[in-house]
């Protein structure tokens, strides 16, 4: 069993703590991860607040059928699914201090990607369309197998497998755009 | 950007406020509902005082029970003669609230009572919304048995659309090609079913289904559609009809090759008169009623439940979410 998935079954036994652990464990990968689908770093982190906030009032079953990981992220996923939904109706709100969210932004890719080759990845990565730019962060900066990046996605292993390659292209031109030289992937 | 510590402040902080939320409403039902039953206990006594036939029951001295009732508690009488004068539940609830005298009950108990009338919609999704709300209390802490690891098990579990389109798929089958298909049928089906003689209504359901494309939205194939088979007033199991080119076959699914036929017919049985959604995120068609429940077409339970959570888990309500009327079904 992971160490989510022991601070999750101490959480449901009532000690808090267990929810502590999974807070500090997860909250900035997820809040990255659901960025690529909000565009929006703080609406990330209110979509990572309430997925803990699912888990610590609705107190889903995890069964261990994958990683603690993936399926946190997957219920993370459905939240950003409904929150886009909900706002494909209305127009985006405006940002308020638009450098300070970008200071956020950097401040949370620094002190979770750490090096600084992989933060230049990272913004590469913005620049693709969200479904790539989802794929590989979960593979490159989650370390999830393709499997898990399925369950977390929602697709079967073919697809991942398809769109991992796309996405790999994908990435590649924009990097070699920025005078990159990598071998082959 | 918050710290962890400021984030879990905050998660406490909104713990706290759901739960006195809940608290409240729990209290607020169970008071509706003490009113309620006090409301039938009257009612019962004075049809058993004074008979159901009198539409305006009177004491010994001639006066009405409303009117002493609303003189009791202070409430204008206008309102007594209509509540006593019908025979309807509506009418009896009103002349309790009128006895408790409790403005706050008054209020619950006359919501109550206007649910009884056919034509009240709007008070009776009050009432299930109440209803809804109580149950979301968290449930109990699961056993053991959740938290087996599997032998890395992987589910395709597709994210419901963004879009709140249904694209409808495929040729139509008509209730009238569906009733002739079975009339031609029937003795096959049964025979298949191993039961005498089957019942099949020409009307079925086609799934909502959507496999993880968050640029589609919905798929209805009509030209899949699902009956229930009766024999004897009982569930018998599932004939699903397909038509290719203007060709109609079947596939008949025997309750007594899985679980899942038989507690399909178990859920359809439970909430008779429903309008249930049927819905197929990716492979899993799973059934919804309007209170929540649900239950899914693939054998075992233990295996469901996991599916059904990732399926669905983070969609608030399911049943709202997935409400079409394309892939609706009222057993």
């Amino acid at each position: 069993m992971d160490n989510g998935a022991n601070s999750y079954r101490r959480f449901l036994s009532g000690d808090d703590n267990g929810l502590a652990e999974i807070v500090g464990a997860y909250k900035d990968g997820l809040i990255l991860f659901l960025n690529g689908y909000t565009g929006s770093i703080s609406a990330a982190e209110e979509l990572a607040e309430e997925t803990f906030f699912r888990l610590m009032i609705k107190k889903p079953g995890y069964s261990g059928k994958s990683s603690f990981k993936s399926w946190l992220y997957a219920i993370g996923r459905h939240i950003a699914c409904d929150f886009l939904r909900k706002r494909s109706g209305t127009a985006d709100e405006p940002v308020e201090d638009m450098a300070a969210v970008l200071a956020d932004e950097a401040d949370l890719e620094r002190s979770y990607i750490r090096s600084e080759d992989r933060i230049t990845l990272h913004a590469a990565l913005k620049r693709l369309p969200g479904e790539y730019r989802r794929v590989l962060w979960l593979i490159y900066f989650e370390d999830f197998s393709n499997a898990e990046a399925g369950v977390t996605l929602g697709k079967n292993s073919r697809q991942i497998r398809n769109l991992l390659y796309r996405a790999k292209q994908s990435l590649k031109t924009e990097l070699e755009k920025e005078g990159f030289e990598y071998e082959d992937y | 950007m918050k710290t962890t510590d400021e984030m879990l402040n905050s998660l406490y902080e909104r713990r706290e406020q759901y739960y006195a939320k809940q608290k409240e409403k729990r209290t607020k039902a169970l008071r509706v509902t003490a009113a309620c039953a006090g409301a039938a206990a009257v009612a019962g006594f004075a049809v058993w005082q004074f008979g159901s036939g009198s539409s305006q029951v009177k004491t010994d001295d001639g006066s009405s029970v409303a009117g002493i009732a609303a003189e009791t508690s202070g409430i204008e009488k206008k309102n007594a003669p209509a509540a006593l004068s019908a025979d309807s539940a509506a009418g009896t609830t009103t002349t309790t609230a009128a006895v408790t005298s409790s403005p706050e009950i008054t209020e619950q108990t006359t919501t109550t009572a206007v649910t009884s009338s056919p034509d009240s919609t709007e008070t009776t999704t009050t009432a299930s919304e109440k209803a809804s709300d109580i149950a979301t209390i968290p449930a109990p802490v699961p056993d053991d048995s959740s938290y087996a690891m599997g032998g890395g098990e992987y589910f395709f579990i597709p994210c419901a659309p963004i879009k709140d389109e249904v694209e409808l798929t495929g040729e139509a089958i008509t209730e009238a090609e569906a009733k002739a298909y079975f009339d031609a049928n029937s003795r096959r089906i049964a025979q298949n079913l191993g039961v005498a003689g089957v019942d099949i209504a020409g009307k079925g359901w086609s799934y909502l289904g959507y496999r993880g494309d968050l640029e589609k939205g919905y798929e209805v194939r009509q030209d899949i559609v699902n009956y229930p088979v009766y024999s004897g007033g009982s569930f018998a199991g599932l004939v699903t009809l397909t038509k290719l080119n203007g060709v109609l076959s079947d596939t008949v699914s025997v309750p007594s090759e899985g679980s899942w036929p038989e507690r399909l017919g178990r859920f359809l049985e439970a909430h008779k008169g429903e309008e249930l959604v049927f819905v197929c995120p990716g492979f899993n068609e799973t059934v919804i009623a309007p209170d929540g429940s649900m239950e899914s077409m693939i054998n075992g339970n233990e295996y469901f439940k996991s599916y059904a959570e990732y399926a669905f888990e983070g969609i608030e309500d399911p049943y709202a979410r997935f409400y079409h009327t394309e892939a609706v079904y009222v057993p």
